[in-house]
């Protein structure tokens, strides 16, 4: 440890551990007596620091007519605290050369901040003020939920795909808490009030439901002491446990019908499949290359390529803590019909099912995914962003690279198995979206 | 910091090793682009230029896109108005076959009409399906307003009408008297060896020496007077999208860094003055930006916000308003202080990389900036004086000659809107799916 005004012995119950993510990279996994986490990968090939406060709260924490809650909370982070009025956070940060934002989803909330490094002690400063210290008033939850529900019409009310995957996911979940819109349903941003935050806010922003990782050109000691100083004497609190319906296993497809101001039609599919913990999901990251990746994917062949009945086809497999989905997305032609584009990746489906995938087709996948991960490394604030998503859906930022060893060592019998437990029409929710007839 | 020029032949080169992770990003600029578009022809370039991503005499698309892609490589070919880049990203060790596929891309391209048809089918279905996107919609009648018939006004994927009428025989004379015939500008990135690298394309770059095209000059476009408005009707909308602006300025422009502070402080950042009025004291919008474009010639200056309908005419009101203070007051000190640091610090995000490096270094050569641009950026952030921002208020914003393009219902707002620009202002309204 360096001398200087941080050097001090950090208080911790458990020992530092390293995790090895990739070639000489490590990092360091700390956890403070208040049960706070950090992450620290000192990279000196950054000129700046990413640093990310990830909280284990998402829309999976919400409940019905309360939904939107985590992310209306995300925006209301950035308000005032009792240190510092609102606006001060973003325009000290601004001032100082950073981005700085936030994302709300399923299983997560996360804060995020790039920097140069002399803005360190700004950043450490906001961000242990605001886990403690936010003031909410009417007049605060009020604006930002006219802000967010501007938000929701720009994401989902006048944006088809927006739309079509929020029913996507609303009609196959009817137990698990994934059915719900991150984003919140419209009544229910309307009619939050200012208790469901404050409750909100003293539920689940305490240093024991939080992760921050610290990716960047700086000294591991040096920023370990610092942490300390800011989030070592906070006291411990309890997260009440959360209580989700597990979601029954689904017995006959559910098809919807709907239509839309829209040039053309499309076609959601939704398969359920197992958590991104399920020994299986490495399998299905490669059977959903194989069909939906890049330019030569099964699926992008047949249905833009070769029949043309398709502009697009996206498939992806879903990266969350509980059973989700397999999703595929047809944008169709001008003209085309919903059920052509569902008889093809039938047909696609079909062909899997009984021949399997080629070795030369897992050969292209995996490097496929090599190669993502390469591209995930590049930069300081890629780097953090995954660290913390591992360590906060998997309890585990190794998995990073686990994963792709696991991706790598997939092979043609695993994409079958997984294949045939997920592509059966019972297992599906399917969107049949046409364009209204004016 | 930024990768200095070399010449491998004839040919220029920017390059950065960088072994940090085992990937190498490549970027191969041909300097000729849309702007060569002819009038009714537009997506002529973009055409030819997707030309090479649909085989080549030995493979088709499909062989192409398959050894493309086991190789663990993604390979662009982008067109914007005075550059196609063919780009990409690879493994470091399938490098070599990579480059391979490249060089047959660039010198044996397959040039079959079924494949031409083939592309022009998906072209025409890509540019209806942008009438699916109303952020998209609302800038592409922006620009064509701002820029009317100039090639700036003109989307480089081309109108539907313009790629309809286009035949084989003109994708052929673009191909072979234009993409194949234009100077090359290289960049590379990663990890590589650069002795290996540079006898690897050694036949690649003596090829390119033939490549002489001498691109006619670009005319400068012509700035609309008035306030002329157009509103782009879809049915039920809950939410507006709105572009307002004028004239930007060129790259190399003398008022460059000034107004650049100009448009940081004023609508460049989250809590930039017009986020600060438009979301945080009203919550009217969830975004609310400026930017200043610039390019070869005076690119747009825009303001962009997408207020819910009953918002609208209320928030272009307010967004006038901020336009003729700025003019008027420019920037208080405060602003202009916070602006400068903003943009001198912020700059450590666009040579985080190698490869951002590289694009930038690209970016000042094919935008004819001097050569030691970005090199010294930082400090002209810092050499700009509080007064000539406000000079550059004053001669650069002009609320009184405005385009103003919005996405929205368009029978819910005319009345309100022709009540608060006047009689003086143009309104049109045309249907969302009008070819633009």
């Amino acid at each position: 440890m360096k001398d200087g005004p941080f050097a001090k012995d950090p208080v911790m119950k458990s020992a530092p551990e390293t995790v090895d993510l990739f070639r000489s990279w490590k990092v360091s996994r700390y956890r403070f007596d208040n049960g706070l986490r950090v992450l620290l990968l000192p990279d000196p090939s950054t000129p700046l620091i990413s640093y990310h406060t990830w909280y284990r709260v998402g829309s999976r924490n919400e409940v019905e007519g309360k939904t939107g809650l985590a992310h209306l909370f995300e925006h209301l982070m950035f308000g005032a605290t009792s240190n510092h009025p609102s606006g001060e956070f973003d325009r000290e940060l601004e001032r100082m050369g950073a981005e700085t934002n936030a994302a709300t989803w399923l299983d997560w909330t996360y804060y995020h901040q790039t920097f140069p490094p002399d803005a360190l002690e700004l950043v450490l400063e906001f961000e242990s003020d605001r886990m403690h210290n936010l003031v909410l008033t009417d007049e605060v939850v009020t604006r930002e939920k006219s802000v967010v529900a501007n938000e929701r019409r720009y994401r989902v009310e006048d944006r088809v795909d927006g739309f079509l995957d929020e029913l996507l996911y609303k009609t196959a979940f009817e137990v698990h808490t994934y059915g719900h819109p991150t984003i919140g349903w419209m009544d229910d941003i309307e009619n939050f009030t200012l208790d469901d935050c404050l409750d909100f806010y003293r539920t689940y922003y305490s240093p024991g439901n939080a992760i921050v990782v610290v990716v960047g050109r700086f000294e591991a000691d040096e920023m370990l002491a610092r942490l300390e100083l800011r989030f070592g004497s906070t006291a411990a609190q309890v997260v009440p446990p959360l209580e989700i319906g597990e979601e029954p296993e689904q017995k006959g497809e559910k098809r919807i019908e709907v239509s839309r101001e829209m040039p053309a039609a499309k076609l959601l599919a939704g398969y359920h499949v197992p958590g991104i913990g399920d020994p299986m999901n490495a399998a299905l990251v490669v059977l959903n290359t194989i069909l939906s990746g890049g330019e030569s994917g099964r699926l992008v062949r047949r249905l833009v390529h070769d029949t043309e009945v398709a502009t697009d086809l996206m498939g992806w497999t879903g990266v969350f803590a509980d059973p989700c989905l397999l999703e595929f997305q047809v944008d169709l032609r001008e003209g085309r019909q919903p059920e052509e584009a569902l008889r093809v990746l039938d047909e696609e489906l079909e062909k899997v099912l009984a021949d399997g995938v080629s070795e030369e087709e897992i050969g292209t996948a995996r490097n496929r995914n090599r190669l993502a991960f390469y591209m995930g490394l590049g930069m300081a604030s890629g780097k953090a962003n995954q660290l913390g998503f591992f360590e906060t859906v998997l309890d585990d930022c190794g998995a990073l690279t686990r994963r792709i060893q696991e991706i790598e060592r997939v092979g043609r019998g695993e994409v079958l198995e997984a294949a045939r437990s997920i592509f059966r029409p019972q297992n599906r929710t399917i969107i049949l979206a046409t364009p209204e007839k004016s | 910091m930024i990768p200095s020029k070399v010449s491998w032949g004839s040919t220029a080169v920017f390059a950065e090793r960088d072994g940090t992770v085992p990937v190498v990003h490549f970027y191969i600029n041909l300097l000729c682009g849309a702007e060569l578009d002819p009038a009714g022809g537009s997506g002529l370039t973009r055409l030819g230029a997707q030309m090479l991503r649909m085989g080549t005499r030995g493979r088709s698309r499909e062989q192409l896109n398959r050894a493309i892609e086991a190789l663990g490589a993604e390979l662009d070919v982008g067109t914007s108005h005075h550059r196609v880049t063919i780009s990409g990203h690879v493994i470091r060790d399938n490098l070599d076959p990579l480059l391979d596929l490249v060089d047959e891309i660039l010198n044996d391209p397959g040039m079959r009409e079924e494949d031409f048809e083939k592309l022009r089918r998906e072209t025409l279905a890509d540019i209806v399906q942008v009438r699916d996107d109303d952020q998209s919609l609302a800038y592409r009648h922006f620009r064509s307003l701002l820029f009317g018939d100039h090639p700036y006004g003109r989307s480089t994927v081309g109108r539907h009408r313009d790629v309809s009428s286009l035949g084989w025989e003109d994708v052929e004379q673009v191909v072979g008297s234009v993409l194949r015939r234009a100077p090359v500008l290289i960049g590379l990135a990663g990890d590589f060896d650069e002795d290996h690298m540079r006898s690897r394309l050694q036949p690649m770059v003596e090829r390119f020496s033939e490549r002489t095209l001498a691109l006619p000059a670009t005319t400068e476009p012509a700035s609309p007077r008035g306030v002329r408005v157009r509103l782009v009707d879809k049915p039920a909308r809950t939410q507006s999208q709105i572009y307002m602006g004028h004239l930007g300025l060129r790259a190399g422009e003398e008022t460059y860094f000034s107004t650049a502070l100009l448009n940081t402080a004023f609508g460049g950042t989250f809590t930039a003055r017009l986020s600060r009025e438009v979301r945080q004291e009203r919550g009217w919008s969830y975004g609310a930006y400026s930017r200043i474009l610039r390019s070869k010639m005076r690119d747009a200056f825009y303001l962009w916000t997408f207020p819910a309908m009953e918002d609208m005419v209320d928030c272009m009101g307010l967004e006038l308003g901020l336009l003729k203070g700025l003019r008027d007051d420019g920037l208080s000190k405060e602003e202009f202080d916070f602006a400068r640091r903003y943009l001198d610090n912020h700059f450590l995000f666009a040579i985080e990389t190698a490869s951002l490096r590289v694009a930038l270094a690209l970016r000042q050569e094919v935008l004819e900036l001097p050569g030691d641009f970005y090199a010294r950026y930082r400090q002209n952030v810092r050499g700009v004086e509080h007064e000539e921002v406000q000079q550059a208020a004053r001669s650069f914003v002009d609320p009184d000659n405005l385009c103003i393009s919005a996405l929205c219902t368009a029978d819910k707002i005319r009345p309100a809107l022709e009540n608060l620009l006047g009689e003086d202002a143009s309104i049109e309204v045309v249907p969302y799916d009008t070819d633009a």
